[in-house]
């Protein structure tokens, strides 16, 4: 049964280390200055609600909000805290999916939840990002916060993981999705699982793929660890 | 003065989860409160020699502690077993001011402790967790505001998300006869048939259910920014709830 509509939206979360952005730029501007390339728009700069100690840069896209988050206090150690001892994009967030069932199949399966909340009485989980490279989020309530959407549709993601076949199975089980050898299918957007790259060995979110028929994008651009272009 | 402290109510020190995964675990702690993560100390860690890890945060002036075996056979082995594989909350550490009184109270309700020992160059009284659904472990510290894990001097960030740790649940069979027993031997207030007051803290006794284990099964947190009170984080098999 598929617990995910194909007309879901999806937001990327992009962490970003507070030292490697802050040192060039407040990260508002560096994000703004690379996200240019794909004529992307900024919807959004302030505070990550509910958490006061994150800032928050969301980029409009035409069926993703990407956010790029910021600890709000220069601490290389605070880093660790979001995971991203190595700059890489860190949650996925599905819309339209039932957190419930999605718990239960991710116990079923083995897999632990990272996150178990329940915000505003509403449940939110997040997959244990040891299996995925990244932390699959979906909750009760509808995540997108951008109220500008862009024109560049996101073709696919790439995650950098330790085992892509087994995570791309058991993605797809859990998440009760279409499941490829080392991908599943969202829908108008892919999810390619992939190992970390040889020599850095950086897992997570590593390649945002926009739709190859739209004209107009430029040279690929890397923000936050993500590498950004043409899919 | 030593009649004073033998009257002076049991206090709430920190909270104890054990877990297959300690790493894990605290990862998932930082991000719910929003912590930064405590420094490891190089070296070995002072529990090792007793087969488990620990590390440890602050929320207020309450402790967590996160405990890791790292030998068999070992309690910790047996408490997961005991749940069916399952991590959880493990155990409450109380201060007692006066370890004789507690002892004489405890011999008085005909309760053993599991252990009744020296650790550290401070008295250890470690109640059966039969008896109160979970681990109730007493210390006289000294120096009497900052011993275990140095919660005035240690290493710690503030939680930007929660002020204090202000009570928490146990579940265990009979809740109410064993709250009148815990507030008699732990010189606690009783506030209804199954809450104790320990000094400004509140425990709570439940009874066990499918989705309740016998044991520490709630941690409440005084929330920061009031629009967050009911929100609820399980961690380790507990909810950490926003109060």
């Amino acid at each position: 049964m598929t617990l995910i509509r194909h007309d879901i939206s999806r937001r990327a979360v992009l962490a970003a280390s507070a030292s490697a952005l802050a040192a060039a730029a407040p990260v508002s501007q560096a994000a703004t200055r690379a996200h240019q390339p794909f004529g992307l728009r900024v919807a959004r700069i302030g505070l990550a609600a509910p958490s006061p100690g994150l800032h928050t840069t969301s980029l409009a896209l035409r069926n993703v909000a990407v956010d790029v988050l910021t600890p709000g206090f220069d601490d290389s150690a605070a880093n660790e805290a979001f995971h991203v001892a190595s700059l890489a994009g860190h949650v996925v967030m599905l819309d339209g999916g039932d957190p419930n069932r999605i718990a239960a199949r991710a116990e079923a399966a083995g897999v632990r939840l990272f996150r178990d909340h329940t915000i505003g009485g509403k449940r939110l989980i997040q997959l244990d990002p040891a299996v995925f490279g990244v932390r699959f989020e979906t909750a009760r309530h509808r995540m997108t916060t951008a109220s500008v959407l862009g024109d560049a549709p996101v073709a696919g993601l790439v995650a950098a993981c330790d085992d892509p076949e087994h995570a791309a199975a058991l993605a797809g089980a859990i998440l009760g999705v279409r499941a490829g050898r080392k991908a599943i299918d969202l829908g108008a957007c892919r999810i390619t699982f992939t190992r970390p790259e040889a020599g850095n060995g950086v897992r997570g979110l590593r390649e945002v793929h926009l739709d190859a028929s739209k004209a107009g994008y430029g040279p690929d651009v890397t923000l936050a660890g993500v590498t950004w272009r043409r899919g | 003065m030593q009649e004073e402290q033998a009257k002076r109510p049991c206090r709430v020190r920190h909270y104890v989860l054990a877990t297959p995964d300690k790493d894990f675990v605290c990862n998932q702690l930082y991000d719910f409160l929003q912590l930064k993560p405590t420094p490891k100390r190089d070296g070995p860690g002072p529990t090792e020699a007793f087969g488990f890890t620990t590390s440890m945060m602050r929320v207020g002036t309450t402790l967590i502690e996160v405990v890791q075996p790292i030998r068999k056979p070992h309690q910790l082995h047996t408490f997961f077993e005991e749940r069916g594989g399952k991590d959880g909350g493990f155990m409450a550490v109380m201060q007692t001011y006066d370890a004789e009184a507690l002892r004489n109270r405890a011999t008085a309700e005909s309760l053993k402790f599991a252990m009744d020992m020296d650790f550290g160059g401070q008295r250890l009284m470690q109640f059966n967790y039969k008896d109160f659904g979970t681990r109730f472990e007493f210390y006289k510290y000294t120096p009497e505001e900052n011993w275990w894990g140095n919660p005035l001097t240690g290493p710690y960030s503030d939680s930007p998300l929660a002020q204090e740790i202000v009570g928490a649940e146990v579940a265990v069979e009979q809740p109410t006869d064993k709250a009148a027993l815990a507030a008699r031997v732990f010189l606690a207030r009783q506030e209804g048939s199954s809450i104790i007051c320990v000094d400004d803290r509140r425990i709570d006794f439940v009874a066990p259910s499918e989705t309740k284990l016998r044991g520490l099964t709630s941690i409440y947190l005084k929330a920061r920014q009031r629009d967050r009170a009911g929100d609820v984080a399980r961690i380790a098999n507990v909810d950490f709830k926003l109060v």
